[in-house]
């Protein structure tokens, strides 16, 4: 099975005309990106976080900032297309997240503890199923409840690369550009992961056998 | 060196991850693929595909979100975004279309202007308006009547709502 590089031959095309002056370009590419963004940012937001705003406002400012640096990207683009907008996405994230941070300290007493990137995954598999009959939507929500606790017992680095491929939807060169390791090394830790992940959901042991 | 035993767990582990990769890509290209499908060419790892592609595929779901699905291309609230115009310190001009008065105007955003108002909110409660910076139509830069404003307070300032000059 061939593997999409980081970029596909349509984004490098589109990048090409950008780099012509063809102003509609780089629209055509945010557009084929923005349900990955939305999906990337959707993940991200835990409860307090989607109470107060939308994911596609997070996107949107992701797009007036992409369109803000993009000739600057053209000019010397050090990182796949999907990728860098992903970094745009997580820093408006990030941005996002310590002011609500601070808003929720100040606002309750209690103690509000910053929890890092893989944590607010658990969430996504909370949110309700469309389209799906009673009792699929009770095997589903039991289903989704046993992801979460098995996706909490798992090694940080399985859960990361579950999180890029599986949840995400990156490919083996965009995990690993991202991991800092070969595509084929990504390729391997999430087998490893995945089997982890099947054992841990299936069978009832953990780890290796 | 591999005894048989362990090159056979090997190359079932290769197997699994290599159907479940198919599998994934197929989702990701938004098909809806048959698991049994899988199971009736993989009889070997039919136990596998049978547990972990319904999972998988629950994993890939895009969670439903009302207030997300379909919101239009390029847009700001009220504004659909057409071209950057300028940008200064304080934030990007784009040229957008006001839909709901049909008109043509100059939209200044300052930086997570829409992301980071507090009183923002998906949930039931009605919406502030929570664009800031203002918007002056385009023919008419120099005159001060009919901008549109918002204001909030955050963490990066306070927003003036004021007509926006050229």
């Amino acid at each position: 099975m061939n593997e999409p590089t980081p970029d596909t031959g349509e984004t490098l095309n589109l990048l090409a005309q950008a780099r012509t002056g063809d102003r509609a370009a780089f629209n055509r590419l945010f557009e084929y990106y923005r349900p990955y963004l939305l999906r990337m940012v959707q993940l991200r937001m835990d409860d307090r976080m989607r109470r107060r705003v939308d994911a596609s406002d997070v996107v949107q400012e992701t797009h007036l900032e992409a369109l803000r640096r993009f000739q600057a990207y053209l000019d010397s683009p050090d990182v796949p297309f999907r990728l860098w907008l992903r970094q745009l996405a997580a820093e408006r994230m990030g941005k996002l997240r310590r002011f609500h941070l601070y808003a929720a300290r100040r606002s309750t007493a209690r103690e509000v503890r910053p929890t890092d990137d893989t944590e607010y995954i658990r969430l996504a598999l909370e949110l309700p199923a469309d389209s799906s009959t009673p009792s699929q939507q009770v095997s589903r929500e039991e289903l989704a409840r046993r992801v979460r606790e098995a996706m909490d017992r798992l090694d940080p680095a399985d859960r990361e690369i579950i999180v890029f491929r599986v949840f995400e939807g990156l490919s083996y060169e965009e995990a690993g550009y991202l991991l800092g390791i070969e595509p084929a090394a990504a390729r391997k830790r999430h087998s490893r992961a995945i089997v982890r992940l099947h054992r841990m959901l299936f069978t009832g042991t953990e780890g290796d056998e | 060196m591999t005894t048989p035993v362990q090159a056979e767990a090997v190359s079932v582990e290769s197997l699994m991850v290599q159907v479940a990769d198919d599998f994934l890509e197929r989702l990701a290209r938004g098909e809806s693929p048959d698991v049994e499908e899988y199971a009736t060419r993989c009889p070997q790892i039919a136990g596998f595909i049978r547990q972990m592609f319904p999972t998988l595929a629950l994993m890939r779901d895009p969670p439903s979100d009302p207030g997300d699905a379909g919101e239009p291309t390029g847009r700001l609230g009220d504004f659909r975004i057409v071209r950057e115009v300028g940008r200064g310190g304080m934030g990007v001009v784009y040229e957008a279309i006001q839909e709901s008065l049909g008109r043509r105007v100059a939209l200044k955003v300052l930086p997570f202007a829409a992301a980071l108002d507090p009183g923002s909110s998906s949930g039931s409660r009605p919406r502030r308006p929570r664009r800031r910076g203002c918007s002056t139509p385009i023919s008419s830069r120099s005159i001060s009547s009919g901008w549109s404003a918002g204001s909030t307070s955050s963490p990066c300032g306070s927003s003036t709502a004021g007509p926006w000059r050229k």
